[in-house]
């Protein structure tokens, strides 16, 4: 049996998981459900960051994984991202880095550059 | 130039109550002291905004983007970088006294929503004892200095409090390269939610300490160590308990003050529980014309609802307003506070947002509403606890109400 927090939404229902059928008790909804099984087999995390970027108005930008990444690769990625410098201005929702490390999932951009100069 | 509604505070409460008015054709001015709009979202980069209202997990940048991609095109004149120092009654309605770079500025409107939001407590507002060295952040300046400015506030990080904001820069920080070596919890249940502390401190093995707090700064320029001590059930530090933590960072996350110095000095009534001003149904002050919306009214946990108190203000804004007939809603002590507080009944009374807290944790709890003696309403929760704000919508049109019914709130417990 295993216990755990959902974190799908902010309700964190408490949650347990029994057996090799994985049967999910605890949970108010089926995505809780859906995210039991998947945490048990193969955790996996939405990762929100920030890049370095050449813009002086703007050094670094907020970013996040278009959708969730293996749990165990997150500080990999992070220094795969470290490594990284943005040199051109992308829109809100678009792609950084494409197949961030072969995850599948992109690195998007979750906000727009600041174009004027900060006093 | 006399505005329907001059919006003080340009983040996610300002935001929304600006494209709210401004979709319903007023002439609306949002007033923003920073460089663009976003308030806080700004720097919460991590996502899970935006469950309730769009179903969705955004970022906090992302969630503000919903609301100021549209909003000049509905109409709102937005100035940044404009500090406003004052608010005045005038003629017909409001002066608003405000700076930016070019100098001192005077708006009219008839109505005012502020929007101001929150400030953190710093270690002077929890009495924490020792040196006054560098390298003691609240956790939003350190959120700042990493999620802005690409800068490490420290490299081994004590985190005091359990709150959300704490709780998220411990997984930040740790993602950065960071050691935090604990979060520290003066109650003996975490201030966060359940979630957060999952994916921020579980996810990466970050201890929690609870009925533990800093007890005394060591350090002379930088700060060098944090004396910590369990705590009695009162809150007061048990003699032998402390341990000497060496750091070089430590991260306040003690929990925030709705900022209401212009609400305070236009005379508005302030809920002591709040700390916000009192508001009646449509979010009106205790001053016709001038509302509270977001985090300035409330702490609220979900910004999901700090949108919704701004547009439930915004589409209350009129240019006239009738004479308030004001109905104080009673509460019982197991509640922390209520928003809002009162009705006016001459305004609408059918679907009413309420928003709550209870002072105490209650297992499967019973929450009553009568009128004038007799339950008209209530429901089953399986828990009711401070660090979650709890939202129920009531309808009161049909119960005939007057300046001397008496409408009553109570928390039920046991059965």
């Amino acid at each position: 049996m295993t216990e755990l927090i959902c974190i799908i939404c902010p309700n964190g229902c408490r949650l347990t998981v029994k057996g090799n059928g994985l049967k999910v008790e605890g949970a108010k909804c089926a995505r809780g459900k859906e995210f039991a099984r998947i945490e048990i087999e193969d955790p996996r995390r939405v990762l929100c960051t920030t890049v370095k970027t050449v813009f002086s108005t703007h050094p670094y930008l907020s970013v996040r994984t278009s959708k969730e990444i293996p749990k165990d690769k997150l500080m990999q990625v992070m220094k795969e991202i470290k490594n990284f410098r943005l040199e051109r201005k992308v829109g809100i929702g678009e792609a950084v880095i494409e197949n961030l490390l072969g995850t599948g999932a992109d690195l998007i951009a979750t906000e727009e550059f600041i174009e004027k100069e900060v006093l | 130039m006399f505005y329907d509604a001059i919006i003080i505070g340009g983040g996610p409460a300002g935001l929304a109550a600006a494209l709210e008015a401004s979709k319903r054709g007023l002439a609306v001015l949002l007033l923003e002291r920073e460089d663009r709009t976003g308030g806080i979202l700004k720097q919460c980069i991590h996502d899970g905004f935006g469950i309730v209202r769009f179903r969705e997990k955004l970022s906090g940048p992302e969630y503000a983007h919903r609301f100021s991609a549209g909003l000049e095109a509905a109409g709102a004149e937005v100035r940044t970088f404009t500090f406003v120092s004052d608010i005045q009654e005038c003629d017909g309605g409001f002066l608003v006294t405000a700076s930016d770079a070019s100098g001192m500025h005077e708006f009219r409107g008839r109505n005012i929503v502020l929007a101001t939001g929150c400030r953190e407590r710093t270690r002077n507002q929890i009495l924490l004892p020792g040196t006054r060295p560098a390298g003691v952040y609240t956790a939003g300046t350190a959120q700042y200095l990493v999620n802005r400015l690409g800068l490490l506030p420290g490299k081994r990080v004590v985190i005091l409090g359990s709150g959300d904001i704490g709780l998220i820069m411990a997984r930040r920080l740790t993602l950065e390269g960071a050691e935090v070596i604990g979060v520290y919890e003066i109650k003996n249940t975490p201030s966060g939610l359940p979630r957060n502390i999952a994916q921020c401190l579980l996810d990466f093995n970050i201890p929690l300490h609870l009925c533990s707090t800093v007890t005394e700064i060591h350090g002379k320029k930088r700060i060098e160590a944090v004396t910590v001590s369990k705590v009695d059930a009162a809150g007061r530090k048990i003699p032998g308990t402390e341990e000497r933590i060496p750091c070089d960072a430590l991260i306040l996350a003690v929990g925030l003050i709705p900022e209401n110095e212009l609400g305070e000095k236009l005379g508005l009534r302030i809920d002591p529980k709040t700390k916000g001003p009192e508001v009646d149904q449509r979010m009106m002050a205790s001053i016709p014309g001038v509302f509270a919306v977001g985090n300035s009214l409330h702490v609220n946990d979900l910004v999901d609802y700090v949108s919704e108190s701004a547009e439930i203000a915004a589409r209350a804004l009129s240019r006239e307003y009738s004479e308030r007939k004001i109905l104080k809603i009673d509460l019982d002590p197991k509640f922390m506070y209520v928003v809002p507080q009162m009705l006016d009944l001459n305004a609408g009374l059918d679907e009413l947002i309420f928003y709550f807290r209870s002072n105490a944790i209650y297992e499967n709890p019973r929450l009553v509403v009568s009128v004038d003696g007799v339950d008209v309403w209530s429901r089953k929760y399986m828990i009711l606890q401070p660090p979650l704000m709890e939202r129920i919508k009531l309808s009161f049109g049909k119960f005939g109400l007057n300046e001397n019914s008496k409408i009553s709130f109570r928390i039920e417990v046991g059965s």
